[in-house]
């Protein structure tokens, strides 16, 4: 095998999990001929049928060199086993940062091929550049390409395309084929853009939103009760147990006093406007997530068919990273139905965990998720986000008609969501969370107590 | 297999040689022909030629009136004339062949020109050698358009299997 950057093939086994394999699932696989068999046969013919109309032999002389031509060249026909794959050294980058990969393309027979890595978005080629495109001579594959992007925009990218055009040497005829797309690459924002794009917030929304049963080591009082073998003696309550003559320990709740998952939901296309569709769901989710952290819960990001990722403790900007990183990671997994997942269904939710669902309700999972966790026993909400503004303006009644369609899907989603008991707030357009988590606590704290209420079998305040 | 290439420069200087090797073929058919018309063809077929660097299509076209560009001299000239227009054949070929290679790079991919080059030549060559055995011996035998046309097709295909064995070979 060629290689043209042998310190670039090292460490190729461990990323081949990452890499995308081609010749499956493509359907663009054309022969066409070189602009040269028609100009030949055009031609060769041409001249023929003037000859025999004029009567002239010696214009056959000028027709037979074009069908020569043809008759040396047609027999060449273009390989018939031509795949490839694109292989990237990183899942996940920052904005500008410069990403190295390689290509690795097949054929059978000699041949001359030219490759081309087409229609990267939010990617800029860096080497080679413009394009990332190689002609190769005539030669025998496989081979070897490196090639190094830049990061331009954030998001989740994987648009590219690996074109391959092939044709014998001296051949006019040539294949062209995609045979391979581009492995997912997740790009965050840098640590500027990061903080303009998820702000700081006022913990008071959601901070002491609720309170939780389990006690343990912590500052905040919980209860008094007598000593049991195996407490720790700096627990003892010395005036309890002065006062009742029996040693007495004082019982507090543990620092983290709650945990929190946030069920994420995000679908994505290219463009500035999915972008913002994304920011709006990370704003929304930290603003919740940061409350909650600094109330020293524990906050859980859960996605379909994944484990939870916990934040970390403190928040920060390792935190934000996190976030946006499950978002675009999650965008990529609806986004793409074929793909394989690790774990089919639900995954094990604690059972004292508040699951606050943050969505634009464009994924058909998000409100079957959320029912489930709820009829499960969890403590539900869910922060619906409006995205009605990033549509495209209508531009025929049709189009009119369409986004009233998808409207009402989106408000009939809502209601299911409040008939089954999970309490909804909607975040409109680019304003902030805020009013709506506000609202979102009210509604979760008017639904407990009407079913502490039905429990107890008095009527509902 | 050489090393990967990457020239930037490879499809305007291949531009470039089409136009002038056009460009050659068009004086050399005004000279051999001597006429204000001839010399109009040959400017018509510069022409096309420019046309075909832009849109692949008229590749074609570009070998058309270039043979027909010839054709008009052919007719008024003996067999010493006509072959003194082998090289505006193997001309309009290698125009025809470096036409083709421009227009494959319509990306914007680097490569080496040198071997898209030979092989014009060599298609050339080929196109001149053909073109000059075909009209010798049918101007040797003096055979009348049909048999002519039988004649030299069969020649042209032995003189290509030949030639595409004898390439094999090496």
């Amino acid at each position: 095998m060629r290689d043209a950057n042998p310190a670039s093939s090292a460490g190729a086994s461990e990323a081949d999990a990452r890499a995308t394999d081609g010749p499956t699932g493509f359907e663009a696989d054309r022969r066409r001929p070189d602009p040269r068999l028609p100009a030949w046969l055009a031609a060769g013919f041409g001249m023929l049928i003037f000859a025999i109309a004029t009567g002239e032999a010696a214009l056959v002389a000028l027709g037979a060199p074009c069908l020569v031509l043809v008759a040396l060249a047609v027999p060449r026909r273009p390989p018939s086993e031509l795949r490839g794959r694109i292989r990237l050294d990183e899942v996940r980058a920052l904005e500008s940062d410069v990403v190295s990969g390689e290509i690795e393309v097949h054929w059978d027979g000699q041949a001359e091929v030219d490759v081309v890595l087409a229609d990267l978005r939010g990617m800029v080629p860096v080497d080679p550049e413009p394009v990332v495109g190689w002609s190769l001579p005539a030669g025998a594959g496989p081979v070897r390409l490196p090639f190094r992007l830049r990061a331009s925009t954030w998001g989740a990218h994987d648009s590219g395309a690996l074109w391959v055009r092939a044709r014998r040497p001296g051949g006019v005829l040539f294949r062209e084929r995609k045979v391979a797309s581009m492995p997912p690459l997740r790009v965050l924002p840098t640590a500027l853009r990061l903080s303009r794009l998820l702000e700081p917030v006022d913990s008071r929304t959601i901070a002491g939103a609720h309170v939780t049963r389990i006690r343990g080591h912590g500052t905040d009082f919980a209860e008094l009760r007598p000593y049991r073998p195996g407490d720790r003696l700096r627990d003892i309550s010395w005036g309890t147990s002065a006062r009742l003559d029996e040693p007495w320990v004082r019982v507090n709740h543990p620092e983290r006093i709650g945990t929190v998952l946030l069920l994420l939901d995000v679908v994505f296309t290219q463009g500035a406007r999915s972008r913002e569709g994304i920011a709006r769901v990370a704003r929304a989710a930290w603003t919740v997530a940061s409350a909650h952290l600094r109330a020293q819960d524990r906050v859980g990001l859960l996605a379909w068919g994944r484990t939870v990722a916990w934040l970390p403790p403190r928040g920060g900007r390792r935190a934000r990273w996190m976030l946006l990183d499950e978002l675009l990671n999650i965008g990529q997994v609806v986004e793409d139905a074929t793909r394989k997942r690790s774990r089919r269904g639900r995954i094990f939710v604690p059972p004292d965990a508040l699951v606050v669902g943050v969505s634009t309700l464009r994924a058909e999972t998000f409100v079957p998720q959320l029912i489930h966790y709820r009829r499960t026993g969890h403590a539900t909400g869910a922060l619906v986000l409006d995205t009605s503004d990033l549509l495209p303006e209508p531009a025929t009644r049709a189009d009119t008609a369409a986004r009233r369609i998808w409207l009402a899907q989106q408000r009939a989603q809502e209601r299911e969501l409040e008939r089954a008991g999970v309490p909804t707030a909607r975040v409109d357009g680019g304003d902030g969370a805020g009013p709506a988590i506000l609202a979102l606590r009210r509604k979760m704290k008017i639904h407990r107590r009407s079913i502490r209420a039905v429990g107890s079998g008095a009527a509902p305040a | 297999m050489s090393e990967v290439v990457t020239w930037w420069p490879a499809r305007r200087r291949l531009a470039t040689l089409a136009l002038a090797v056009a460009f050659v073929t068009g004086v050399m058919v005004a000279v051999v022909g001597g006429g204000g018309a001839h010399v109009a063809r040959a400017g018509f077929h510069v022409v096309i030629t420019i046309g075909a660097l832009r849109v692949a299509a008229l590749v074609t076209g570009q070998v058309v009136v270039g043979l027909l560009m010839i054709a008009s001299v052919l007719l008024g000239t003996g067999l010493a004339g006509g072959l003194l227009l082998a090289p505006a054949v193997a001309g309009v070929i290698v125009t025809a062949e470096l036409l083709a290679a421009v227009a494959r790079l319509d990306s914007p991919i680097e490569r080496n020109p040198g071997p898209v080059v030979a092989r014009a030549l060599a298609s050339g060559a080929l196109g001149g050698v053909v073109y000059a055995s075909v009209l010798v011996a049918s101007g040797t035998f003096a055979l009348g358009p049909v048999p002519g046309l039988i004649t030299a097709s069969g020649a042209a295909l032995l003189l290509g299997v030949l030639l595409l064995s004898a390439a094999r070979s090496r």
